[in-house]
Parts: C-alpha cells; sequence; structure tokens
C-alpha cells in the first residue's frame, strides 16, 4: 500500500514535467523494466489527457464569456493585396522564379526537422508474419485456421473477437497472443494491442518477448508517445543478439 | 507592455483565485486581439479564424504560464504573438498553402511540446465526458490539481478541506472513480 501511494504520486509528478534530473532517470529506468508500472503510467496518461481536454472545454468557456464582454469590436479594415492584372517585365519573372526556387529549397530544408512518432512508425511498421495452424500439432483447430486466413487478408478487425474466445483454451500460446496485438494496433485499438504485447513480454522465456517488445514500442510511437518507446528500445539495442536490434538502433537514431 | 505590467499580470494568470486569472485574461484580450486580427487577416485568416486561434492561443498561454518553473523569455506580448503564429503556420499548412508570412511583430521560437495541451484525440474527449459524470467535488479537486496546476495546500483552502493528507486521500479517490468508470467502458 504504500508503495502503491508513493509510485501514485511519482507518475503525477512524472507526468506533470514536475519529475526531474536523477529522480527522473530513476523512474524512467523503473517503466523500462517494469511492464505492470509502464502499463500504470499510460493509463494515468490516457486519464489526464481526458481531463485537460475537460479542463479546456471549461476555459474556453470562460475566454468566450470574457471575448463577449471585451467586445473588440473588430471592424480593423485590413487592406489585401490587389488582384489586378498586371504586365511583368522579363526581370521581374526571373527574380520572381530565382525567389520561388530559394522557397522551395527552403522548405525542403525546414522539413527535415525531427519526425514525428506516427511518422516513424509508419516508416518501420510491418505486420508479423505468422500462421497459427502450421505448427507440428495434430488437428487443427477451426478458429486458428480461420484466423489465419483473416490475418492473411488483412480483415484485422474481424480476427480481434476471434482471438479473445479462443484465448481462454490456450492460455499460453505467444503467438495467438501476437495475432491479437497486431490486430488490435491495426484497428487502431492501441489500448489492448498493449494489454496483449505486455502479456508476452511477461511470460518467462517467451520466445517472442523481443518482437512484442518492438511491437510496443510501435504502438506507443503509433501515439506520439516516444518516451516510452525511446525506453523499450533501448533494451533491444543493448542486446546485439536480440530480435529486432538493428532496427531498434535505427529508430533510436532518428528519435 | 512595460515589463514591470508583464510580471503583474503573470502574476495575476498563475493566481489560485480564478477571479484574479480572469481579470489578466480579459487585460490580454483587450491588449492583444488587434495584433493577432491584423496577422491572421493580412495572411488569407478570416475573423471566425481569428477568433479560434485566438482562443487556442490563450488555452496554450495560460497552460504554460501555469506550470511550475515557468519563465518568460520575452514579452507577453511577443510570447502570444509566436504561439499564435505557430498555431496559424499549422492551419495554413494544413491546407497546403504558401506559408510565407507577411508580419511586422518579431517572434520567439516555442516549442513544439507546449502545443501538446490542445489534446484533441476522440479517447481524449470520450474520457472527458466521464469526468463530467464525477460529483462536484471530485471534479472540483482534480481541475485543480492537474489543470490549474494548484498546490495541495491552495486546494485545501479553495475547497475548505481539513488537511492535506485528506485532499491527497480525496485526489487519489476521485482518480479512482474515474479510472473505474473509464475502464467500465473500456475507453483504457
Amino acid at each position: 500500500m504504500e508503495k502503491e501511494r508513493n509510485y501514485e504520486s511519482q507518475i503525477d509528478a512524472y507526468l506533470l514535467g514536475e519529475l526531474l534530473g536523477a529522480e527522473r532517470s530513476e523512474f524512467e529506468q523503473a517503466l523500462a523494466q517494469d511492464p505492470e508500472l509502464a502499463q500504470q503510467v499510460e493509463e494515468q496518461r490516457l486519464l489526464m489527457e481526458g481531463l485537460q481536454f475537460h479542463g479546456n472545454e471549461q476555459l474556453r468557456a470562460r475566454l468566450k464569456n470574457i471575448h463577449q464582454q471585451t467586445e473588440t469590436t473588430a471592424t480593423e479594415t485590413v487592406e489585401k493585396p490587389s488582384a489586378k492584372v498586371r504586365r511583368f517585365p522579363l526581370r521581374t519573372l526571373l527574380t520572381a522564379a530565382a525567389t520561388l526556387a530559394l522557397l522551395i529549397i527552403a522548405t525542403l530544408l525546414l522539413r527535415t526537422g525531427p519526425a514525428s512518432g506516427p511518422e516513424i512508425f509508419a516508416q518501420h511498421y510491418d505486420a508479423y508474419s505468422l500462421s497459427l495452424t502450421n505448427r507440428s500439432e495434430p488437428g487443427v483447430d477451426e478458429n486458428l485456421a480461420q484466423i489465419d486466413e483473416l490475418y492473411a487478408q488483412g480483415n484485422y478487425e474481424a480476427i480481434l473477437p476471434l482471438v479473445q474466445q479462443v484465448l481462454p483454451t490456450r492460455p499460453n500460446d505467444p503467438l495467438l497472443k501476437m495475432a491479437g496485438g497486431i490486430a488490435a494496433l491495426e484497428s487502431k485499438q492501441y489500448q489492448e494491442a498493449i494489454r496483449y504485447f505486455q502479456a508476452i513480454r511477461q511470460e518467462p522465456d517467451s520466445p517472442l518477448a523481443d518482437q512484442a517488445t518492438w511491437y510496443l514500442a510501435l504502438t506507443h510511437l503509433r501515439q506520439d508517445s516516444k518516451n516510452l518507446a525511446q525506453h523499450l528500445l533501448e533494451t533491444l539495442a543493448r542486446r546485439p543478439d536480440a530480435d529486432r536490434h538493428s532496427e531498434a538502433m535505427s529508430v533510436l537514431e532518428e528519435l | 507592455m512595460k515589463e514591470h505590467g508583464d510580471q503583474e499580470i503573470l502574476r495575476l494568470l498563475q493566481s489560485a483565485d480564478t477571479a484574479e486569472a480572469d481579470r489578466a485574461l480579459k487585460y490580454l484580450y483587450e491588449r492583444l486581439y488587434k495584433m493577432v486580427q491584423h496577422f491572421i487577416m493580412t495572411n488569407n485568416g478570416t475573423a471566425n479564424e481569428v477568433e479560434d486561434i485566438f482562443q487556442d492561443g490563450m488555452v496554450v498561454l495560460y497552460n504554460q504560464v501555469r506550470r511550475p518553473g515557468f519563465t518568460l523569455t520575452s514579452t507577453i506580448s511577443t510570447y502570444f504573438y509566436s504561439i499564435c503564429r505557430n498555431l496559424w503556420l499549422k492551419q495554413l499548412r494544413k491546407r497546403n498553402r504558401n506559408t510565407t508570412l507577411t508580419e511586422e511583430q518579431e517572434n520567439i521560437p516555442v516549442a513544439e511540446t507546449q502545443f501538446d495541451v490542445l489534446v484533441q484525440s476522440e479517447q481524449a474527449q470520450q474520457l472527458a465526458s466521464l469526468v463530467a459524470q464525477l460529483g462536484d467535488d471530485c471534479q472540483k479537486i482534480l481541475h485543480y490539481f492537474y489543470y490549474e496546476r494548484l498546490r495541495m495546500k491552495e486546494i485545501i483552502e479553495k475547497m475548505q478541506i481539513s488537511s492535506v493528507a485528506v485532499a491527497k486521500n480525496k485526489k487519489s479517490n476521485c482518480m479512482k472513480q474515474l479510472r473505474k468508470l473509464a475502464a467500465g467502458k473500456n475507453w483504457l
């Protein structure tokens, strides 16, 4: 209980940007190693976004009120450049063309700032290729075969209810959870995706743990939570033998 | 606006007293509206868009100045102009318009993260609707703590709660209620 309360105020401080220096890095370290804590932080972040939205609405109502009181009777006339057709001498045209070229170059240069999380996601994401029935198991579960088929078709939304249906009978099947995670991610149900990927990571000696870490990081990137993604990617980058090691390194570079 | 005036405005904007903060906001509307209007309307904007950008700008400004440790690195006027300028540039880019601006004011760089407070995701909107379902006291304490960024000491005074410990407990319980509502809807 004491620990829980302690975490609670730390999570608040972290998300409100009030955790600094060593305390912050210590907390981030804990985050990277404790999926349960990471999940808790993510949920708290979402709730705080809801509170932010709610608070913005209240502030907007206040602002609207204030604006009406001031009634800055906005009658300032603004001169717009007149749209008369004119003949331009050649030199003006050339100067204009040169200016335009410069502008284009400047715009291109400006665009090379740091890419956003969703941009990086789009560049690196590929659905995990999996088959649930192509395993040396006697007999084929019909549901699994159907998931395979839907997966191959990219019909991800239809997969989710099936995975939920089968999972209780195969609670220790990481591949099934992977199918659920990818399907949720593709269906933009990010919290659901996070749950699946974390479930895989929590299993001891899971053969898909690194893959799950990779997709979990991508899910965070998709939501522009770069910090959370970064810590996960660092755990892959630290081990040269990890699956997705080199990809993690290259995403980290972009971050 | 003079330096001294700015510090006074800042103090009011950061106040735990809503009426004081509102006074500062009103002052800023009176002082800065024309400047933003002129800028947006000389750069392909309409009167309605001026109102929207100005309001969004105020939301950003209000949230930023109320963060602990906020320091002003220019005049409020220049800072606010720079916020609105960024917001307008984003609009223009969205429409793929030429983004060479006609402008007369100087501006300072504004970090992209400052605009994060303008959350617009559907999920945030849904969760906000759950906040409105909480009891009055819960809404207040969460709003004061997470949005207005008041210290617990200020909160117990405002809400006439007997001690900081009681307030912390209350805040924690209200957050649990909100989490429960969200989990019930599968929105987390």
